[in-house]
């Protein structure tokens, strides 16, 4: 578990020559820039410089791909803040604060503490992948089909219990998005559903497509309305970025409890790290002092999610390491990379490969260290173009929309599908309800289906092993909980008045 | 800077206090959205009764699923009638007013890009010809922004897109 003090002071060694701090500098440029373009995803910014790694040090060629990763997820809290466009999918629940931050003219200082809280979650999880990486995997490795299950289920009821007032409709918003994710092949035995003769359906509702389509586009109907030209009431935007100390104290333990669910959340192969900064954003709320502050441009929203975005790097690369399993999309490439660099990942590879095993570990934190230097320098300047008229940002954002959602799959019918998913987000808003637990619907969808499958599938078509697995039943009861609990604080809050 | 304004109300929603959304909420709206998320549902039980049991399983749960909880928001809508709760149209202290028309041209503009102009002229003079036309129409008559963003743009993107990152730009009939 604990690493002996020459190889931690070997790795430091390696981590902190120049040439892997430049190299943790550009990973990290490109990695924002890739984060902040709805469209250009963290995976992709990996993919882009894995052929880059080929000649350079295993540890240099890992911290690229690694700063690229953390670059990114803080990269695209950018266009979620100022535009209300996630760049990345992660980056959607940073929207709920963000955005309204942005439109009172405190964008820079929702990008401050992004940035701030990007570097509190990474660098936490990177404390975690040193010191606890192989227990936390152990544990990770306990969740079996019932828990992903009820982990998707419990995810999908939290978000809803955060994203709006009324219960009913935001679990008829999520009911919706795992509809639609229902379209295309089953995750079972590949029949095609609801795919009305179309090949393109064949493989369901792009994801991003639809993210892109229920966050920007329907964004760009709503600013699109406004019959003046200006969308901010203010007259001045805060130059504000850098925190006070005493801002910084407040938000310490919110920070504090991202990391902690992203890490853990992040350590779980296939949960995402959407739920993970959802799932932050809803326990966040519920201890803080102020909840009725939420949803209104609090800024301990925006650190809930962003500490919790970037908890999730460490906790992916603890499953890579320790145990050989990619978590997600970005973690799978970049075992690429490691097997191109020569490594086997896994139990061993703290062993045979501790030099760059450590290498990296200590690399991990120098990133993070670039990537807070690098985001506050660029937030003041990113936080300006609220200054834009609404007919410019109308017109651009329709545009980065289309060249996003296409640069995907090169598909045109991605593009409609953005476009219909754009009008259904307006309507939806306009109706009262929120967009935020279909597209989490979309996410967790699959995951709870091939899951809950599975899980029937070993109990032999019974339904008790959703309660007499520990694990299982634990979140079931959360889910529960977390469904009567609105209802108990309306009935409490009405006895009082 | 715009005042703070929440309320929280049977079947009203929250909304950000500097947004410029309008909510327009009516009970009436309400049983409406009620009979299209039913018809929803009873069409998706219905569309998957041919599926393999596998395939259907999911899908059937969802539907029941559904129409439950339709049930319960449109019975939650009746009681409010009822109990003759008025209609409630709540306007943001930082609204500019409602523009309809600017909504549907820029959705007519839009669907134009997609469907029409990108499938036949290739990515880069549709978007030359979008962005141009939506500001202007929308109201935009400062000529260097007006100017710089048509131009720059695209550029841009096909700068980084097509030439750094190799990744293709939607073609078109007459223009690659």
């Amino acid at each position: 578990m604990f690493a002996n003090m020459d190889i931690l002071l070997d790795g430091l060694y390696s981590a902190i020559k120049v040439q892997n701090i430049l190299i943790c500098i550009i990973g990290n440029i490109i990695g924002i820039i890739f984060g902040a373009m709805p469209g250009l995803t963290a995976s992709l910014a990996i993919a882009v410089l894995i052929p880059v790694t080929f000649g350079l040090d295993p540890i240099t060629g890992l911290l690229l791909v690694a700063s690229a990763y953390c670059g990114a997820m803080f990269g695209g809290s950018i266009s979620a803040i100022l535009i209300n466009t996630p760049g990345t999918v992660a980056a959607a629940a940073t929207c709920l604060e963000g955005y309204p931050m942005s439109q009172q003219g405190r964008g820079g200082e929702a990008l401050g503490m992004a940035a701030c809280a990007s570097f509190g979650g990474g660098m936490f999880s990177a404390f975690a992948l040193l010191f606890f990486g192989p227990p936390i995997a152990h544990l990770a490795l306990k969740f079996g089909p019932s828990e992903y299950c009820a982990l998707g289920v419990m995810g999908l009821v939290i978000i809803v219990s955060v994203s709006m007032d009324s219960l009913v409709k935001g679990l008829i918003s999520g009911v919706l998005g795992l509809l639609i994710g229902t379209a295309g092949q089953d995750p079972i035995i590949g029949y095609g559903r609801f795919t009305f003769g179309s090949i393109y359906l064949l493989s369901g509702i792009d994801l991003l497509a639809a993210l892109i389509g229920l966050f920007s586009v329907s964004q760009v109907l709503i600013l699109a309305e406004q019959k003046r030209d200006k969308i901010l009431a203010v007259s001045k935007i805060s130059d504000k970025i850098l925190l006070s100390f005493g801002q910084i104290r407040k938000v310490l333990i919110t920070i504090l409890r991202g990391s902690l669910i992203g890490t853990f959340i992040g350590a779980l192969p296939g949960a995402g790290a959407t739920i993970a900064t959802f799932i932050s954003y809803d326990v966040n709320k519920r201890r803080s002092k102020h909840p009725e502050k939420y949803g209104k441009g609090f800024v301990e929203g925006v650190a809930a999610t962003e500490s919790a975005n970037n908890g999730v790097t460490g906790g992916a690369f603890i499953t890579m390491l320790t145990l050989g399993i990619p978590g997600n999309e970005a973690t799978a490439i970049m075992m690429g990379a490691l097997m191109i660099l020569g490594l086997r990942p896994g139990p061993s590879f703290f062993v045979q490969g501790s030099h760059v095993a450590y290498g990296f570990i200590m690399g991990l934190f120098v990133a993070n260290i670039i990537m807070l230097l690098l985001g506050l320098s660029v937030s003041k300047y990113f936080a300006r173009l609220v200054k834009c008229p609404n007919s410019v940002l109308i017109a651009c954002i329709i545009v980065l929309s289309v060249v996003g959602t296409y640069s995907v799959n090169n598909n045109m019918f991605d593009v409609l599908v953005m476009f219909i998913m754009g009008i259904l987000g307006y309507l939806m808003k306009k109706t009262g309800f929120s967009p935020v637990p279909v597209v989490l619907g979309l996410i967790l969808g699959p995951i709870i289906e091939s899951n809950l499958h599975r899980s029937l599938l070993i109990a032999k078509g019974s339904w008790s092993i959703f309660v007499t697995r520990p694990i299982t039943l634990l979140f079931l009861v959360v889910t529960v909980i977390f469904i009567i609990l609105p209802f108990m604080q309306k009935r409490k809050a009405a006895a009082s008045h | 800077m715009p005042a703070a304004n929440t309320s929280e109300q049977d079947g009203l929603e929250e909304h950000s206090a500097d947004t410029v959304l309008i909510h327009m909420k009516t009970e009436k709206t309400n049983i409406l959205i009620g009979i299209v998320l039913m018809a929803l549902a009873v069409f998706v039980f219905v569309a998957s009764r041919p599926f393999p049991p596998r395939s259907q399983f999911f899908v059937e749960k969802l539907a029941f699923f559904l129409i439950l909880l339709t049930i319960i928001f449109l019975a939650q809508a009746c009681m409010r009638i009822k109990k003759g709760r008025k209609e409630e149209k709540v306007e943001d202290a930082g609204s500019t007013g409602i523009s309809y028309s600017q909504l549907i041209i820029t959705i007519v503009c839009f669907a134009i890009y997609i469907g029409l102009l990108i499938p036949l002229i290739g990515f880069m003079p549709a978007t030359f010809v979008t962005l141009f036309a939506i500001m202007y129409i929308l109201g935009l008559r400062n000529i260097p922004l007006l100017a710089g963003v048509t131009i720059f743009l695209p550029l841009i993107l096909f700068l980084v897109f097509h030439l750094v990152l190799r990744v293709p730009l939607p073609p078109g009939l007459l223009f690659e």
